[in-house]
């Protein structure tokens, strides 16, 4: 499904003016600093935003159109907000109830199915002020789906969780959009996040879009700038266990890679992410290193990171990895875009704060 | 002394009370809907008129009423031009002081309870398909209930004791005008402090008990929290 929007929006000193096109086909993320207007974006296409002007176009329909606005309750949408807006004086099955008795699309899927995969069968009789912010947030993404949505807007759904739930959290939601294949534009600042989840990235900076393309090359190091953390994003295309080493094997697009099994959920994440700075180099094989894992590639490419550190783009089969070094280091080894070198990696993990 | 000497004007200040307190809550509930939600900058002008039967006395009320609502008065002269009964010292003209009288009682405490509805959870029915009308019942009565119970007994007990406005525009006719608080002051008039003494109580009680059911209502926790 193709939604385009060209929007504006001012609202005090903050201006909105983005414009794109997106495929939405899964998952979309919408990334940027906070203040940039992510969520004002999906509150607008949400129709939550009286005073947004310009063109929505969502597959065949006209959300906005010549100043006329559909109603957000006629726009077949299910939205998560950001601390779950519950309705406090229902039970959470009434919730789900709720959105399902108003659905204007045919079932999709059953509550029951939905509940499920939510896992909230168990508080379906609880009231939501019992719940805490996880569960919240997983009754929140239950309702939303529970309204037959032909996409589904999620802003920032795991920012009011605590840490621990919400690694947890973010795999589920992997595996929700996987099951439901309902379109979603997700939004959020956490990088990470928009790298596991999404394929697709949009991202804002002072409520303009600043970049529209794969979420490999939104989130490029090379093209972030910001300081953050740099990781490269490696699809995982299939697994395999080796039970007695409690080692496993991911076939990714840089070539194979171990891990130690229990640093992965049993559920395939559809992808990893391997921070910079976990990436060594050497130029020649080491045959005597406790890393699991060498991968020969060639230098691409190096960037300037900081005073200390350049940022070496690799090329290892058809796959990009990143890897941070010191300048004394590259110095050292001569490295130049063409080198052929052996990447080390340490580590490879889903998140890429740490 | 006759059981019925208590009777009408209690059953007449009864009636009064719940037909001001079931208008009352009619009219002001689109009224503070919209004062809850608008950003319109005439909005403090209409809370201030809303306010003034608070600040003024009942006789400057009653005093504009009384000219307003006689057969020359615009109201007055309204009501005799759609063939309705006369205003002045009867009991539609009695309720039309009431709703005034008491309309910031109704007013303020429903407008209270709507502003202080979760917006997001407004927001969240309209992305569930919920139309305006919808989220009204569904979402903002039952979460306003005790706002909307509060108004209710704030207006009805308000009205139960208007004086001031029912002595200027209804004069004391038995059975139509003449309340409970017009009864007791004519009781003392005529220095009948027995009867003064019954009706008296019985303003009394029943205000209390309201106030008691009130305060009970703002303490009970909602179900769903524990």
């Amino acid at each position: 499904m193709k939604v385009s929007f060209d929007l504006q929006l001012q609202k005090g000193a903050f201006s909105l003016a983005a414009k794109a096109d997106l495929p939405a086909d899964s998952v979309t993320t919408i990334v940027g600093h906070s203040g940039a207007g992510k969520s004002t974006l999906l509150r607008c296409l949400a129709g939550l935003e009286k005073g947004a002007r310009g063109a929505i176009q969502v597959g065949e329909e006209a959300w906005l159109e010549n100043g006329r606005s559909l109603p957000p309750h006629l726009r077949r949408i299910g939205y998560v907000f950001q601390h779950a807006a519950l309705f406090e004086h229902l039970s959470v099955s009434q919730n789900l109830r709720y959105a399902r008795q108003r659905a204007l699309d045919s079932d999709l899927f059953t509550l029951e199915e939905i509940a499920q995969a939510t896992r909230i069968q168990h508080l379906l009789e609880r009231a939501p002020a019992t719940l805490s912010g996880g569960e919240r947030q997983r009754v929140a993404i239950a309702r939303a789906i529970a309204s037959n949505p032909q996409i589904l807007f999620l802003d920032e759904p795991l920012s009011a969780v605590d840490e621990t739930a919400r690694n947890q959290l973010a795999h589920e939601l992997e595996q929700i959009f996987r099951s439901f294949q309902i379109p979603a534009l997700y939004v959020t600042h956490n990088l990470a996040e928009a790298a596991r989840l999404s394929s697709h990235a949009l991202r804002l900076e002072s409520g303009r879009v600043t970049a529209n393309a794969a979420t490999r090359q939104v989130l490029a190091p090379t093209d972030l700038h910001d300081g953050s953390d740099p990781f490269s994003i490696l699809e995982i295309r299939a697994r395999r266990d080796l039970a007695e080493e409690a080692l496993t094997e991911l076939d990714t697009a840089i070539g194979p890679l171990l891990v130690s099994t229990s640093s992965i959920p049993r559920n395939l994440p559809q992808r990893i992410l391997v921070r910079a700075r976990d990436v060594g180099l050497s130029l020649d094989p080491l045959p005597a290193t406790s890393f699991l894992n060498q991968i020969p590639a060639s230098i691409h490419a190096l960037h300037e990171h900081s005073a200390s550190q350049v940022l070496a783009q690799l090329s290892c089969q058809g796959g990009t990895l990143y890897a941070l070094v010191t300048r004394r280091s590259a110095q050292k080894l001569l490295l130049a875009p063409g080198h052929p070198v052996h990447a080390l990696i340490k580590s490879v993990t889903l998140q890429a704060e740490a | 002394m006759n059981v019925s000497d208590i009777w009408i004007p209690l059953a007449l200040t009864l009636k009064l009370a719940a037909v001001t307190t079931v208008l009352l809550l009619l009219l002001c509930a689109p009224l503070a809907w919209w004062l809850a939600h608008t950003r319109s900058r005439v909005r403090p002008l209409f809370e201030a008129v809303l306010s003034l039967p608070i600040v003024l006395p009942p006789s400057v009320l009653g005093f504009y009423l009384l000219v307003a609502l006689s057969p020359t008065g615009p109201i007055g002269k309204l009501s005799e031009a759609l063939g309705g009964p006369a205003l002045v010292f009867s009991f539609t003209g009695l309720v039309i002081g009431s709703l005034i009288y008491s309309l910031p009682f109704v007013a303020q405490p429903l407008q209270n309870a709507f502003s202080a509805l979760p917006r997001d959870q407004l927001e969240a029915a309209s992305t569930l398909g919920a139309s305006p009308v919808d989220r009204f019942f569904s979402i903002a009565l039952p979460q306003a209930k005790r706002g909307i119970l509060s108004a209710a007994v704030l207006g009805f007990a308000h009205t139960l004791g208007e004086f001031g406005v029912v002595l200027m525009i209804g004069g004391s006719i038995p059975g139509e005008t003449r309340t409970l608080s017009i009864a007791i002051y004519e009781s003392v008039e005529m220095l009948d402090y027995g009867q003064a003494h019954l009706l008296a109580g019985t303003v009394l009680l029943i205000s209390f008990l309201l106030l008691v059911f009130i305060y009970t209502l703002n303490r009970a926790s909602s179900p769903f929290k524990r």
